[in-house]
């Protein structure tokens, strides 16, 4: 079981430290910060998630702004302590509403923080992660309840489970009460694929989510059918979800939590048209490079726009500098790291984007083999690129909830080789 | 107003003024009187030691405040008591008693974290005060409570590791794995697998409760919970893929152990397939997956649904289950869950690929539809890059390896170059594990050798110098042994290759390349290989000799070796030998003289062995053996290969070496345990919560959800249903008189007998009868199930044993007389009874009727109709009155003196859709008067009660009707088997519901009441009564059916009895999953009564 847990800021300040089976030393965060330092001195690479030290096993994951870092001294599933330092993570998100955490929101709340380490866990083992039930023992921070509390003296600490949750469905309480019923989905598709310098797939998978926020009143039992649910064949579920309807009718039959969740992740294969083609051509020759990428959108049925197009070009370290023309957008160079960045935005109906221009290398550099392949960040809205849509929502509450279906596709790690 | 703003801006706490206050001061602000003042100095108190700094002398001053009302001060206090309770345990000794107290506060949020922060204070003395409390809280009633009971004593183990101490603390465990609410059970099995993880001994009897309600745990402990079960199955169960081990056994053996396999296979059949069982020919053929104890096979079953989780510490769990507990083939199904999880983050991706580079070096194919998967991204990281290169070799297969070699060449291109050199080394495992592509590949890493950077360079000619090894070197053997039985055949399809042109384009090198770890290499492989190029070699060893003194150090001492071994290898001709011998006393003069004292001591040795042999004969004689010998090939060893000794998914594993605490997974068994042993002990039956249920996992227990319910309603519910079980005992006699044939023939006879005993009952009931001029006979008929209906039933069922149908329902209260100011009131519902008529139709029946309108009776019919009716189809009867059940109430005055005059109902509380006949009023009944009436109550609800008033003129008073499922339902006739068979298999698609059951102790001893039973309580309709195997006679197998009263769906219902192992395997299909879902309950609770 884990026996400490350390939150450290990027630059390896301690912020939070708890200890749930006896102290710890703080200086085992010295030991983690130089291995996080040489790890980035050796290769710039990020340090290893699971670090063995001569007395402690030492699990760390890295978010924007901070570190997580579990201290173990025993044999325990090492992705037991990453999922448990993840749900750590999201859930102080959700408690201070914010999509990243930053070592001020960590000041600001360090009660809250610390009065949430001391329920999720439990000897080192976690113990209430249910947000439903947390909310109800510690009412989340927020300038009303604080001034509330300020004036009544009444604290966040209740000794109240939430009601009739502590059956089955831990995930949501009874009575909830809402005056206009509202359950909203965000259905996002990350492409994730790597292109060759052909325009031929090498690999490609999409990965998708569908995101919730259910406000809607009393225990409503939700049947969500797909236009297409046999496409969903590689799935994961929130824990509402009932499996074996799933299995047997391929319909999402599920009593909602309140609030946000995350209702299904899934994954596609066998996708191979994408709504943009990238051709890059950057050849290397006596002392410089020729370069030309060219950014376009295909015919696509019904047309959507493809909107925040970030095309970034890593040059090889030996250039040295660069003389590029874009006709569409802005483009940025990074003269340490000759990692050009040129954002294109909206593609243009009437011109196809293209970025041109000279490359020099530094004199008596060895000429680089070919360039580093490109990336590409692109998103488009009210489109899945799996096609997937929500056919219907029935609910057997008696009300009419009011549904909102969004969706999108992004760029995951979209990569065209040169 | 100040307190708002502090606490609007919390950040002043981590100010650096307040992290000089002096602790002086915020002791004295503890010792103040306001709450707010000790609130504020606890937060900084947190705050500074969140800094780093050692506030422990403050302790005597926080510990008084323990005591706190407020809730937000008490928890501070209690963080900062546990954080410091080690260091000043003195002082936490005084806490002890006030926290004590919290053991027994009202709410269990309280208790739970009293408990919580007297076990967290790590001070041996307490440690008897600890175990009392945690006694005294695993009977709490507040699951809540119970769950930090069983982490408690986790933690007074690590307290305490002593024998005895920890025998006191298993026995707790085993109070706690009694506990049937999830949440308990799952942090039970926590704390288990912490204190004793060897005493599987104790959770035999547990087991199958726990396979169960698996699905239910929270994910944290499902995690430990199947790892644990891993750990059981792998010493409790037979290796499933046992007939892979019998192959190497001799014949007689085989049959042995072949014939109890099949008599499991045959319970396993019946119990757990899905399919028809009328084809059980099917299940004859051997599959070995068929072979597994049934044990084993729940475990397996009831952890699948969960590679669906959202936790990806539960899907490695699961797909690590299944790799070491499940047949080979079966196993194959974790693969693409895995594969899932390489999206989710950096951190993951990190433990499944070294997971998964583990299972490649064992099961290769099992990732091999993968392959695009593990292709790398620009943007991974380093530790994962490594990883995927080495999964990537693994999975090559001659099919596939054009597409590996293919991407390898794009990494090639790669700006760092330690990637490209893994790359290079990637390529080599792939040239020698697959023959066809070795050529290739030795092109292609020669290709390399042009690099601009060395470590490109150095690690292709080393990957080369390994190939030409590993190919030449089993060559030799062939060509001298002449002898096939090489470790590999590949050699066979490489003599094409001309190594000497190899070997030769390696020594051109030799002019252009300057990177010396390579030079070196490549005059290593000359001076090898030299036997192959003959004319060659003394030539290179003069061009090397010209610029000896220019090399680096290691090239010198490989040119050095070279000449020696062309020393050796121009022995036979004396004219290249008298060359090669000068050249070799000119590098040796040169060394003589060099910088480095390694090559100056190594040409002195050389010089006495070879050249100067005068003083040193015995060396000499030998130098042959110390240059000219066989070099073994340098082996690939690799840490995935090495981490198979640890459990997959575990830390060991990833760390490869054995942490604290590491359990390891002991082999199969050779001989399994008794499944006898898993009978379970204590009877589980499912409480209140259980019943609530389990969303994500209908999968096994999922009949008893209500998913429509909210837990008011479902208490009721579940109330109501205990209540009924009650009555069912009481009035024993009362269903022996409820219990109506209609058999013609007996049906006189019965009557006379049951208006005998009814009369007996309630008294003056004849008096009654006669006063609504109601016939006995009338009645019955009237209610009766119709003549027509049994006759079909009779001829349909072979039963060779009695069965019952009842014509209605055990009679309940629905008015107490005290309540009711005299007036009591029972109920019961009637079976077989027509559907109402609505008033408008009422008026058409009206003439037909209104000879034998009894008083009270409104809606009676004519007794030819009513049969007319039965015979019609039940969709042609009147459509609006579908649905309705016809209530029969007793209604009594208990009064011993007075009448009650105008009885009826008053005002009517029904939900949506629910209607209600009422009975016309009844004027008057004088004292000890019994009077039945029909009412006819549509629920439209599975569990919504129907309340209202029975108005008299006594008062008012309020009841409610519950729905009982066994009566949502009608019987549903079909003319023959086979016709049930072809819907209930169209069924399958819509809902299944299914369970399986142990016998309870009633069945135990009359295994053949079954069907009474369920007919008592269900209003199915019995289709047939089968051996479902014809080898036994212990398997039986009924087929009920009926159509739901509030979607009218058929509900088909078979039920498959072993009375050996007693044990009942229960499906439901319909098109109403609630009514399927509380249906299967029910048919649960009779079975395990």
């Amino acid at each position: 079981m884990l026996s400490s847990l350390f939150i450290l800021t990027e630059t390896g300040d301690i912020l939070i430290e708890k200890h749930w089976r006896g102290l710890i030393n703080r200086s085992i965060c010295d030991y983690f910060w130089d291995q996080v330092l040489a790890s980035k001195k050796e290769n710039g690479s990020v340090v290893p998630p699971v670090i063995s030290t001569p007395k402690y096993y030492l699990i760390n994951i890295q978010r924007p702004n901070i570190y997580l870092l579990g201290v173990l001294q025993t044999e325990v599933p090492p992705l037991l302590v990453i999922d448990f330092l993840q749900r750590i993570y999201e859930t102080f998100l959700e408690y201070f509403s914010t999509t990243a955490i930053n070592e001020n929101i960590i000041r600001d709340n360090f009660v809250h923080i610390y009065q949430l380490l001391d329920e999720m866990a439990d000897n080192g083992f976690p113990f209430t992660t249910e947000l439903n039930f947390l909310k109800e023992m510690i009412r989340p921070p927020g300038v009303i309840n604080n001034v509330i509390q300020g004036v009544t003296g009444s604290s966040n600490i209740t000794d109240l489970l939430p009601n009739g949750s502590l059956g089955a469905i831990q995930w949501r309480k009874t009575g909830i009460r809402y005056a206009s019923n509202e359950i909203f989905f965000d259905i996002t598709e990350d492409i994730d694929c790597i292109i060759d310098n052909n325009g031929g797939i090498v690999s490609c998978e999409v990965n998708g989510e569908i995101l919730s926020n259910s406000k809607l009143s009393g225990m409503p039992d939700l049947t969500l059918t797909f236009n297409n649910p046999r496409m969903l064949d590689d799935v994961s579920f929130h824990p509402c979800v009932r499996y074996s309807k799933w299995e047997n009718e391929r319909v999402l039959s599920f009593i909602p939590p309140d609030g946000n969740f995350k209702l299904l992740n899934y994954r596609i294969k066998g996708i191979n048209q994408f709504p943009i083609y990238i051709k890059p051509q950057i050849s290397f020759g006596d002392g410089g490079g020729r370069v030309n990428v060219i950014v376009g959108q295909k015919p696509m049925n019904p047309s959507k726009l493809i909107e925040n197009v970030i095309i970034t070009i890593p040059f090889p370290k030996s250039v040295n500098n660069t003389n590029l023309q874009v006709n569409v957008g802005t483009y940025s160079i990074d003269e340490a790291t000759k990692v050009c960045r040129w954002n294109v935005g909206k593609i243009p109906k009437e011109k196809t984007p293209m970025l041109s221009g000279f490359v020099n290398l530094t004199p008596g550099q060895p000429l680089p083999e070919s360039n580093p392949p490109i990336t590409a960040q692109f998103k488009i809205v009210m489109f899945t690129i799996s096609g997937l849509a929500v056919d219907s929502l029935a609910c057997n509450e008696k009300y009419k909830p009011y549904k909102g279906v969004r969706s999108m596709t992004r760029a995951g790690k979209f990569q065209v080789r040169v | 107003m100040n307190s708002v703003l502090n606490n609007i801006n919390k950040r002043r706490y981590f100010s650096d003024q307040t992290a000089n206050t002096k602790i002086d001061e915020l002791k004295k602000q503890l010792d103040s009187d306001s709450d707010q003042d000790k609130l504020d100095s606890m937060k900084k108190l947190i705050a500074m030691l969140s800094k780093g700094r050692d506030v422990s002398e403050a302790f005597p001053s926080v510990v008084k405040n323990v005591i706190a009302k407020n809730l937000e001060l008490k928890k501070l206090v209690y963080m900062y008591l546990v954080h410091y309770a080690e260091i000043e345990h003195d002082s936490a000794l005084l806490a002890i008693n006030t926290i004590q107290k919290s053991l027994t506060d009202q709410s269990q949020v309280i208790r739970a974290s009293a408990l919580r922060v007297i076990s967290s204070i790590r001070v041996l003395d307490i440690i008897q005060v600890i175990i009392l409390a945690i006694e005294k809280s695993i009977k709490d009633s507040s699951p809540f409570v119970r769950k930090a009971a069983a982490f408690a004593i986790a933690k007074v183990h690590k307290l305490d590791q002593s024998e005895d101490k920890t025998e006191e603390l298993i026995d707790l465990i085993q109070i706690l794995l009694n506990d049937n609410s999830t949440m308990v059970l799952g942090a039970t099995i926590v704390t288990f697998n912490e204190v004793c993880p060897d005493r599987f001994d104790l959770l035999h009897q547990h087991y199958r409760k726990i396979c169960q309600l698996l699905a239910d745990f929270d994910e944290w402990s499902q995690v430990i919970t199947i790892n644990l079960l891993s750990r059981y199955a792998r010493t409790q169960f037979k290796c499933p893929d046992i007939h892979i081990f019998d192959n190497n056994k001799s014949a007689p053996q085989q049959q042995n152990t072949v014939t109890p396999h099949k008599q499991y296979k045959k319970k396993s059949s019946s119990f757990y397939s899905d399919d028809e069982d009328d084809n059980n020919s099917k299940h004859s053929e051997s599959f070995d997956s068929e072979e597994i104890d049934q044990d084993h096979r729940l475990l397996l079953k009831s952890s699948i649904p969960l590679l669906q989780s959202r936790n990806n510490a539960v899907v490695m769990a699961v797909s690590s289950l299944y790799f070491n507990c499940a047949p080979v083939i079966e196993a194959q199904k974790v693969g693409k869950s895995l594969v899932r999880l390489l999206h989710t983050n950096q951190e993951v991706q990190y433990i499944i690929l070294t997971n998964i580079s583990t299972m490649v070096t064992m099961r290769p194919n099992m990732f091999e539809p993968y392959l695009s998967e593990f292709f790398i991204n620009s943007q991974d990281p380093e530790y994962c890059i490594k990883l995927k290169l080495e999964i990537l070799t693994r999975l090559a297969t001659p099919v596939n390896i054009s597409r590996i070699l293919k991407e390898f060449k794009e990494y090639i291109k790669n700006e760092d170059k330690k990637f490209v050199a893994a790359t290079i080394q990637a390529i080599g495992s792939c040239a020698s594990t697959i023959p066809d592509v070795t050529e290739s590949c030795i092109f292609g890493l020669m290709s390399l050798l042009t690099n601009t950077s060395s470590i490109v360079v150095a690690e292709s000619v080393i990957v080369l110098k390994r190939l030409l090894q590993l190919n030449l070197d089993m060559k030799k053997d062939d060509n001298n042994n002449n002898n096939n039985n090489n470790n590999d055949d590949n050699n066979n399809n490489n003599s094409n290759i001309k190594y000497d042109n190899i070997i030769i384009h390696l020594a051109r090198l030799l002019d252009t390349l300057q990177v010396p770890s390579a030079r070196a290499s490549i005059i290593w492989v000359i001076g090898e290989y030299s036997h192959k190029i003959p004319m060659v070699a003394p030539d290179i060893l003069r061009k090397l000799a010209k610029s000896f003194s220019d090399e680096h150090e290691s090239v010198k001492q490989q040119i050095l070796n070279l000449a020696a071994k062309l020393h050796f290898a121009s022995e036979n001709n004396v004219k290249v030998q008298e060359k090669t011998t000068l050249i070799f006393q000119y590098l040796l003069n040169q060394a003589k003289f060099d910088l480095n004292y390694d090559i100056r001591d190594s040409s002195r040795i050389m010089r006495y062995l070879l050249v100067n042999t005068d003083n040193t004969p015995l060396l000499s004689q030998n130098a042959k053996a110390l240059f000219v010998n066989q070099k073994p090939v340098p082996t690939e060893t690799s840490v995935s290969e090495d981490r198979q000794r640890f459990t997959l998914g575990s830390l060991s594993h990833i760390v490869n070496h054995s942490a604290m605490g590491y359990q390891t997974l002991p082999d199969f068994p050779a001989e399994a345990s008794d499944p006898s042993l898993r009978q379970p002990k204590q009877k589980w039956v499912p409480d209140v919560q259980t019943q609530k249920l389990s969303f994500k996992n209908e999968f096994e227990s999922s009949f008893y959800s209500d998913d429509d319910e909210d837990e008011d309603e479902d208490e009721e519910y579940s109330g109501e249903d205990e209540e009924e079980e009650e009555e069912e005992e009481e009035e024993e006699e009362d269903e022996l008189e409820a219990f109506f044939n209609s058999d013609e023939e007996s049906g006189k006879k019965k009557k006379d007998k049951k208006s005998k005993k009814k009369s007996k009952k309630h008294h003056k009931k004849n008096e009654d009868e006669e006063n609504e001029n109601m016939d006995e006979d009338e009645m019955d008929e009237l209610f009766g199930v119709s003549d027509h209906n049994l006759v079909v039933e009779m001829k349909k069922l072979t039963l060779n044993e009695d069965y019952q149908t009842t014509s209605q329902s055990v009679k309940k209260i629905l008015l107490k007389s005290t309540v009711g100011n005299g007036l009591s009131i029972e109920y019961c519902f009637v079976r077989g009874a027509p559907q109402p008529l609505l008033p408008q139709q009422q008026q058409q029946q009206t003439t037909k009727t209104v000879k034998k309108v009894l008083e009270g009776e409104d809606d009676e019919e004519d007794n030819e109709e009513h049969v007319e009716e039965q015979q019609e189809e039940i969709q042609e009867t009147q459509e609006e009155a579908k649905g309705y059940n016809t209530i029969r109430l007793f209604i009594k005055n208990t009064l011993s003196d007075g009448n009650i005059s105008s009885i009826h109902i008053g005002k009517k509380t029904l939900i949506e859709g629910s209607k209600l006949l009422e009975f016309e009023e009844i004027e008057q009944l004088s004292p000890g008067q019994l009077v039945e009436k029909e009412i006819h109550l549509l629920f439209n609800s599975a569990s919504q009660p129907a309340k209202f008033e029975i108005q008299s003129d006594k008062g008012i008073s309020n009841v409610s009707l519950t729905p009982i499922i066994g009566e949502l339902i009608v019987p549903l006739e079909f003319e023959d088997v086979s016709q049930w068979e072809e819907t209930y298999t169209q069924l399958q698609t819509t809902t299944a519901e299914e369970e399986n059951l142990e016998f309870g102790d009633t069945l135990k001893q009359n295994p053949n009441a079954l069907l009474s039973l369920i007919l008592e309580s269900i209003n199915l309709q019995p289709i047939a009564k089968s051996q479902s195997d014809n080898n036994s006679y212990n398997n039986y197998r009924y087929t009920l059916s009926g159509t739901t009263l509030l979607k009218h769906l058929p509900i088909l219902v078979n039920i498959q009895l072993n009375t050996v192992t007693h044990s009942a395997h229960v499906q439901c299909r319909s098109g109403d999953c609630l009514t399927a879902m509380l249906l299967l309950k029910k048919l649960g609770d009779i079975i395990q009564k």
